[in-house]
C-alpha cells in the first residue's frame, strides 16, 4: 500500500509517499497563484499512490478537486516529528504566513497548540520581504546575519511597518548585515514568547520553511538554552506527517 | 481527518427565522398603529419587564454585521470592538430596521466602550443611561442599582404616559419568565447523549427575531420548536449525523455575529451549549414572582455574570455546570478584538476549564473575513485534539 501525503502550503508544495513506514518519493514545488495547476503537473510526473491526504492551506481546495481525506497541518506535523524524533513533544513550525507551536504527548498525539492570529508578522513571508528589502538572496539572509558586527534593535514586527523601519536605519547608514542580524532577532523574539507559553520541557524540534535559516536556529537555541534539532529536509514533515496518519489507519 | 461538509440537520435556518420576524413586524405595526412606543435596549442588564409594563415594545437592536463599521469608525476608534461599532454604524446610518422604529433607547453603563459610544449615540435619539454598578458582590450596590431602575420607571412613565403599576410589573415578569424558562428547556435538549439542535439552530430558534411584543405567540412558536426537536431524539438517521461529533461550549462575548459559531460547525463541530448573553448566561435565573417587584427586577438582573462584573466569579460556576451538565468535550471562547474585560477574564476562564480537565482554545478576532482561513486551521485542530 503507497499511501501519499500533499502539503499545500502558502509558498511551496510538499508531496510525499510512505510505503511500509520509509520515504519513497518526496517532491517539492511553489504554490504560486495556481496551485492546482501546480499540483496536477506534481501528480503526473510521479509513481502514483493507492491513497492520499491532503494538508496545509490549500487542503480544502485539494479536497474539492481530488478524492482526498484531509487533516490540519498540526496533527500532520505532529506526526511527522514524531516518526523523525520519536522521543519529541515540543515543535515549532514557522511557515510561509503562519507559525505554530505544538506539543505532542507520550501518545503522540497532540496536546495543546498555539498558533499566531491573522497576520504574517514573524513568518517566512517576513522574512522574504525584509531579504529583499535589503537585496540578499533567501538562501543569503541567515548566514549573512550571522556575520553582523552588531545587532539593531526592530521594534516593529508588522511587516509593513519594519520594512519602513529598515529604510530608516538604511538611511542612518546601517550596515545590511546588521539590519538583518536585528530582523532575525525580532523574529526569535516572538517565537520565543510563543514557545514559553506552550512548551512543556524538553529538547524543540524546529520545522517549516523558515526552519532551514541557519541564524533563526542559533538564536533560538541561545535565546532559549535549549538544543533546537531541525528535519534534514523540515519542509517535508507535513506532507510526510500526512501519509504516515494514512498508514496509521490502514 | 475532516471532510468538511455543511451540516445538513437543520430545519430551522433563515427562512424560519424570516417567517417569525415578519409576524413580529406585523404585530409591532398593529401596536405601534394603537399608540405603543418602542424602546430599543442594548445589554441584558436592562430589564424589558420594565418597558412592556410601560407599555411599550422592547427591542433589541442590530449589532451582528461587518457593513456599517466602516460609517461607524468615522465616529468611533478603529481599535474598539465590533460589535460596539456595528450597533453604532446601523443607528446612525439607519441600517438597522428596528432602530428606526425606535422612539427612545436605554442603555447600560456596561463597558467602557459602550457607555462612551452611548454618549455620541443620544444625538441620533433620546436615550437614557442605566448607571451599573460595578459589582454584585455587595449590598450597597444592589441598593444602588434599585435606585436606578426606580429612576428609569418615572421617566418610561413619563415617556409613555402609562403608570407601570406593581400588578403589571408583576405580569410582565411572569411571561417574561416563561420566555427565559422555554428559551431554557430549548438549551436543555442538548443535555443528553444526542444533541437535538445544533448551536446554530439554537441560535435561531431563541432568537427573539426582533420586537418582543405578543411574547405569548414567540413562546408558542419556540414550544412548537422544542416538540420538533424532540422528534429527532427517534430519528435513526439524524442520530447517525451527529453521533461522535465533538460536543463544545462556547463562552465569552455576545454571539452576535455567528463566524465563529459558523466556522466549528462547519469543521463538525457543534456547539452544544453557548454561555453568552441571550444564552445560558441570562436564561437561568428567573425572577421571583412574589414581594416587591421592582426589588426582584434588580436582584436578579444585576447578578448576570457579565465580565465587565468585578469580581465575577458566578460565571466560572455557571461555566462549571454547563460542562458537567451538558457533557462538553471541549471549550471555545469567543472574544470580539477590542473587548478587555472579556479578553482578560480568559485568563481564569483556561483556568477554570483546565481544572475541569477540558482543552481550551481562545479565538481573538473580529467580524472581518479576513483571517477565516487561519481561524479554520485552529478550530480544526482543536477538533482533532478532542477527538
Amino acid at each position: 500500500m503507497r499511501n501519499a501525503g500533499i502539503d499545500i502550503g502558502s509558498r511551496t508544495i510538499e508531496y510525499v509517499v510512505v510505503e511500509h513506514g520509509r520515504i519513497v518519493v518526496a517532491q517539492q514545488t511553489a504554490t504560486t497563484f495556481d496551485p492546482l495547476t501546480q499540483i496536477r503537473k506534481m501528480l503526473d510526473d510521479i509513481d502514483g499512490f493507492d491513497r492520499i491526504m491532503a494538508t496545509g492551506y490549500g487542503r480544502n481546495l485539494f479536497e474539492l478537486a481530488f478524492e482526498a481525506q484531509t487533516v490540519t497541518e498540526i496533527k500532520a506535523y505532529g506526526r511527522g516529528v514524531r516518526h523523525l524524533y520519536p522521543d519529541a513533544s515540543t515543535i515549532l513550525d514557522i511557515g510561509g504566513q503562519d507559525s505554530k507551536c505544538i506539543v505532542v504527548g507520550a501518545n503522540g498525539k497532540v496536546q495543546k497548540f498555539e498558533m499566531n492570529d491573522r497576520c504574517a508578522a514573524g513568518t517566512g513571508k517576513f522574512l522574504e520581504v525584509m531579504a529583499e528589502a535589503l537585496d540578499f538572496s533567501l538562501e543569503e539572509f541567515g548566514p549573512s546575519a550571522l556575520r553582523a558586527g552588531k545587532s539593531l534593535a526592530i521594534n516593529a514586527m508588522c511587516t509593513v511597518f519594519a520594512e519602513s523601519e529598515v529604510t530608516s536605519l538604511v538611511s542612518r547608514g546601517e550596515k545590511r548585515e546588521d539590519i538583518a542580524l536585528g530582523l532575525h532577532k525580532a523574529v526569535v523574539k516572538r517565537a520565543a514568547g510563543m514557545i514559553r507559553r506552550t512548551w512543556v520541557g524538553g529538547p524543540l524540534v524546529f520545522a517549516g520553511g523558515v526552519a532551514r535559516n541557519c541564524c533563526i536556529r542559533k538564536l533560538l537555541e541561545e535565546e532559549l538554552q535549549v538544543v533546537v534539532t531541525v528535519p534534514d529536509d523540515p519542509q517535508m514533515v507535513g506532507a510526510l506527517g500526512a501519509a504516515l496518519l494514512l498508514e496509521d489507519d490502514a | 481527518m475532516n471532510t468538511i461538509k455543511k451540516s445538513n440537520i437543520g430545519m430551522f435556518d433563515d427562512h424560519y427565522l424570516g417567517s417569525i420576524e415578519e409576524r413580529v413586524i406585523r404585530d409591532t405595526k398593529a401596536a405601534k398603529a394603537a399608540g405603543a412606543k418602542v424602546v430599543g435596549v442594548y445589554c441584558a442588564f436592562t430589564p424589558k419587564e420594565l418597558v412592556a409594563a410601560a407599555g411599550a415594545i422592547p427591542v433589541a437592536l442590530c449589532s451582528g454585521s461587518d457593513i456599517p463599521i466602516l460609517l461607524a469608525e468615522r465616529h468611533l476608534p478603529r481599535n474598539l470592538c465590533a460589535l460596539i461599532k456595528s450597533s453604532y454604524g446601523h443607528a446612525i446610518g439607519d441600517s438597522c430596521p428596528y432602530f428606526t422604529a425606535t422612539d427612545l433607547l436605554l442603555a447600560d453603563a456596561t463597558c467602557d466602550g459602550k457607555k462612551k459610544m452611548f454618549e455620541l449615540l443620544g444625538r441620533k435619539r433620546p436615550l437614557y443611561l442605566l448607571q451599573l454598578p460595578q459589582t454584585a458582590a455587595t449590598e450597597e450596590s444592589h441598593a444602588y442599582w434599585l435606585g436606578e431602575l426606580r429612576r428609569i420607571k418615572v421617566l418610561l412613565e413619563r415617556e409613555t404616559g402609562s403608570a407601570i403599576t406593581d400588578d403589571r410589573l408583576r405580569a410582565q415578569i411572569v411571561i417574561y419568565n416563561r420566555l427565559r424558562s422555554t428559551v431554557h428547556e430549548a438549551f436543555r435538549l442538548n443535555m443528553g447523549e444526542i444533541p437535538l439542535l445544533s448551536g446554530r439552530e439554537l441560535d435561531t430558534v431563541t432568537s427573539m427575531a426582533g420586537f418582543e411584543c405578543n411574547l405569548h405567540s414567540r413562546i408558542d412558536e419556540i414550544e412548537q420548536a422544542i416538540a420538533a426537536a424532540r422528534q429527532r431524539g427517534r430519528d435513526r438517521q439524524y442520530q447517525a449525523g451527529v453521533a461522535g461529533r465533538p460536543r463544545i461550549l462556547l463562552t465569552g462575548c455576545p454571539t452576535t455575529n455567528r463566524k465563529v459559531l459558523n466556522l466549528i460547525e462547519d469543521c463538525r463541530g457543534v456547539v452544544v451549549a453557548m454561555e453568552s448573553c441571550g444564552g445560558l448566561k441570562t436564561v437561568g435565573n428567573l425572577v421571583p414572582e412574589d414581594g416587591d417587584p421592582l426589588a426582584n427586577l434588580a436582584r436578579t438582573y444585576l447578578d448576570i455574570p457579565c465580565a465587565c462584573m468585578t469580581p465575577n466569579p458566578a460565571r466560572l460556576d455557571l461555566l462549571r455546570s454547563i460542562i458537567r451538565d451538558y457533557r462538553i468535550d471541549g471549550v471555545v471562547e469567543l472574544t470580539w478584538d477590542g473587548c478587555h474585560t472579556y479578553n482578560i477574564e480568559a485568563f481564569q476562564v483556561e483556568e477554570c476549564v483546565g481544572a475541569a480537565g477540558l482543552p481550551y482554545l481562545h479565538i481573538i478576532t473580529d467580524y472581518s473575513e479576513n483571517d477565516t482561513g487561519q481561524l479554520k486551521t485552529r478550530i480544526e485542530a482543536f477538533l482533532e485534539l478532542l477527538n
